[in-house]
């Protein structure tokens, strides 16, 4: 089995494209919640709960590629 | 939300039970860790996968991006299926049942069904877990024209079928009025 590598250009391509599946969904969801839930409350603590918790996993994975990038 | 009619009001707003959520959040929590799993397992079975991958920098930092990119995606699933799921409903008003339909994140149908033209209202609530958590299926029909909507576990079923005949005694007495 052959070994592969991790590299710099490796871990920002996958993070450039996970954060391109993200945008697309979070506006995609957004539109969905403004459009049809506007005024719920259950909505917009959704909506709270899903910004809050993806940006820090996203946080987390920036700072872990920067510090990996730049160690 | 529906556009509504000069004197109408929402009496309620009937979605599927939270039961139906559970599919999709212990999915969701199968695949967060997945990984994690998957790399123990590998170890218990002496198969170091680490020695496959060459990394440039120290292996803890693009593990945990991965990772944390990974429980991303499965949140961004589980944002959609919940979606989904609470956009699906019956908005009962005092003169018409409108059902929303939300199929996936691009497709969404409404149906709309007067409420003098009601016919019958059924309940099926069948299964242990579904009498214990007070979930089953509501039809609605109408007459002359043949149609007919469904909620499938729909929430207090025998309650939500009360507040339709309710609302169509008011509204056959606000009619004859």
């Amino acid at each position: 089995m052959e070994s592969v590598e991790i590299s710099n250009a490796l871990v920002w391509a996958v993070t450039g494209g996970v954060f391109l599946v993200y945008v697309i969904f979070s506006i995609v969801l957004d539109y969905h919640w403004r459009k049809y839930g506007a005024g719920n409350s259950v909505i917009s603590l959704a909506k709270k709960v899903y910004f809050i918790i993806s940006g820090m996993l996203l946080f987390v994975s920036l700072v872990s590629a920067l510090i990996f990038t730049f160690y | 939300m529906i556009k509504m009619k000069e004197g109408e009001r929402v009496l309620k707003e009937v979605r599927r039970h939270w039961f139906v959520m559970l599919g999709p959040l212990f999915s969701s929590l199968f695949l967060a860790i997945t990984p994690l799993a998957l790399i123990l397992l590998l170890k218990i079975f002496s198969f170091d996968v680490f020695q496959y991958l060459f990394f440039e920098g120290p292996s803890v930092y693009p593990l945990m991006a991965f990772y944390c990119l990974w429980l991303l995606l499965v949140f961004i699933f589980l944002a959609v299926q919940w979606t989904e799921y609470y956009l699906d409903v019956w908005y009962i008003t005092n003169m018409r049942i409108v059902d929303v339909e939300q199929i996936g994140l691009f497709s969404r149908k409404a149906k709309t069904l007067n409420l003098e033209r009601v016919q019958d209202a059924t309940v099926e609530v069948s299964g242990f877990i579904a009498t214990m958590l007070n979930f089953g299926v509501i039809h609605v029909q109408t007459a002359g024209v043949s149609r007919e909507i469904l909620l499938p576990h729909s929430r207090n079923p025998y309650d939500v079928k009360r507040l339709i005949f309710k609302a169509i005694e008011e509204n056959n007495g606000f009619k004859d009025e």
